[in-house]
């Protein structure tokens, strides 16, 4: 999708300074990392760690939802984001960083229509088109076999796990660069779990993934890099097997030894 | 603490209280059905098939009301045409484009101020404004713009409850998949309030249809059959106030009421029905 041709960039997203505040509250402290192209990259952490607010600027929808105000850079495939505004360049920039919310939000109506919304307000119009980006989100979210006679289902009315997995198929089909997840899994069944780690696994070739998770199991199973937040600050970030097994400090080993959080 | 000298024992209290509150709202249903039955005992029995379809004749004294429905329709139609647009932008704005503050408050202190004015005030200035300012005559188009004014309020705050009803998370998955602000609320956010907009709209059909007072002023009591928008009109209501305060005939005034209290019946069920369907919906 994006400007990957010729030269291999290595950093999708580089977070340089960046700081959240909400009405002068600082959400987050000056962070500065790196997420890398073609990994899943997890940030762990207690609640309140700031950990959703970072995953919500990268987008942008903390600024424009939850007024948020943030200093700092934040570059995706070497382009400053923090800047972007006007509704059409929002727009733009969300068809290429999709998010998946924390608790399942299929939007009332069929699970085509689910999937087909943001194709449509795309420009996608035909028919056979958006057929074809149907059953290939859904196929990449594993659940085609599940739902592929009864598509015009409401979305509502699937299970949690499905519901999950439907908006992941939703945020795929716009065939973003970036997949934001919030969570996603926290109230969800081990099997519907267990899909959507493998969708993110099988996708990382062409996706980026920023996992937030309060599940340090999964961040370990899945995550290529792992970022640990507590109250507001970054304290590191590095390869999941390293900060599983010897951190640079100690706070991280206590976390995830749960001995807090 | 101030307590009330205990005549009774605790437990016939309870039993008195629950017995007489359990009156109260006999009373109330109880009032609401002797009306109906009031009305349609002595009305039913004059409205058939002819009475519905044949004009007026003799100013009303025989034959039917055919040309009062017609200029009932095409007041409220009028009237609602003129209204849900208008009711519904204000509506949206006030729910999604801005947030709590002095300008809402006053928006919806002055809508609630409307509300409030009686009827008869806006058919003096419906007289004042559309009939001999805007030299629009007793026509269809004053009481229709009259009716829209008096409905508006009702609209505006059905529309925006609706509008808050509908989850937050809509709008925000809505933003996420590259909808902009305008293209969630047409999209989603509409759809999902539509039950509850139409709630509003019905309720303004509803008091359109029954409203005298405003419409006398500004439609006039023409019994022909309006042919244009500048055509004066007489409504059901204000034909069956006409026939019974000019005594021309009583078994067509109530017959006229009959008509007049089912449609108003069927209207209020119709909003009811949606409004639960809506309510239980976000539940």
């Amino acid at each position: 999708m994006s400007g990957d041709s010729g030269t291999y960039a290595l950093v999708k997203i580089a977070a340089r300074d960046v700081e959240i505040r909400y009405r002068g509250k600082v959400a987050l402290k000056p962070a500065t990392f790196d997420i890398r192209t073609s990994t899943i990259h997890s940030i762990i952490g207690p609640a309140g760690s700031g950990k959703t607010s970072f995953l919500r600027s990268l987008n942008l929808m903390s600024i424009e939802l939850d007024g948020a105000a943030i200093k700092g850079s934040i570059k995706v495939d070497e382009e400053e984001i923090l800047t972007i505004r006007g509704a059409e360049k929002l727009a733009k920039l969300r068809r290429r960083i999709g998010i998946v919310f924390a608790t399942p939000q299929p939007l009332p109506r069929s699970i085509y229509e689910n999937i087909a919304f943001g194709p449509r307000i795309a420009g996608t119009k035909k028919k056979a088109d958006l057929d074809a980006l149907v059953e290939e989100s859904l196929r990449s979210a594993h659940m085609w076999d599940e739902v592929k006679d009864r598509l015009d289902l409401m979305g509502t009315s699937l299970s949690g796990g499905q519901q999950q997995r439907l908006c992941l198929a939703r945020t795929l089909a716009l065939k973003p660069d970036i997949v934001l997840l919030d969570e996603p899994c926290s109230a969800l069944d081990p099997i519907s779990t267990y899909k959507i780690e493998q969708s993110m696994q099988e996708l990382k070739g062409n996706v980026t993934f920023v996992l937030v998770t309060n599940n340090t199991k999964q961040a370990a199973r899945v995550a290529d890099r792992t970022a640990f937040f507590l109250m507001g600050e970054l304290v590191e970030d590095g390869p999941t097997s390293k900060i599983f097994t010897r951190p640079n400090d100690q706070r991280t080993g206590d976390y995830i030894e749960g001995r807090f959080g | 603490m101030i307590s009330l000298p205990r005549i009774l024992h605790p437990r016939h209290a309870q039993v008195v209280a629950k017995a007489v509150l359990w009156a109260m709202t006999l009373a109330t249903v109880g009032v609401l059905f002797y009306i109906i039955y009031f009305v349609l005992r002595r009305g039913l029995g004059h409205v058939g098939w002819d009475f519905l379809t044949e004009m007026p004749r003799r100013s009303g004294s025989v034959g039917g009301i055919f040309s009062t429905i017609v200029g009932t329709l095409y007041v409220t139609g009028v009237g609602v045409i003129v209204a849900t647009p208008i009711g519904l932008g204000a509506a949206i704005y006030l729910a999604e484009y801005t947030r709590e503050g002095r300008l809402t408050r006053i928006v919806r202190f002055g809508a609630e101020s409307l509300a409030n004015v009686p009827s008869i005030i806006f058919g003096l200035f419906g007289f004042a404004f559309f009939v001999t300012y805007l030299r629009f005559g007793w026509s269809i188009l004053s009481g229709g713009l009259t009716l829209a004014f008096m409905i508006l309020p009702t609209i505006i705050r059905t529309s925006e409850e609706a509008l808050r009803a509908v989850p937050a998370s809509y709008r925000e998955v809505a933003l996420s998949l590259g909808a902009s602000k305008w293209q969630a609320i047409v999209r989603v956010v509409m759809p999902a309030a539509a039950p509850g907009i139409l709630t509003g709209i019905i309720l303004g059909v509803g008091r359109s249809v029954s409203e005298t007072a405003a419409v006398i002023f500004t439609s006039g009591v023409s019994l022909k059959m309006p042919h244009s928008l500048f055509d004066s009109t007489r409504t059901m209501s204000v034909h069956f106030y006409t026939l019974t305060m000019e005594s021309i005939s009583e078994p067509k005034a109530y017959a006229t009421a009959a008509v007049l209290v089912i449609t108003i019946l069927l209207i209020n069920v119709a909003a009811y029905a949606l409004m639960n369907r809506f309510t239980r919906k976000f539940r």
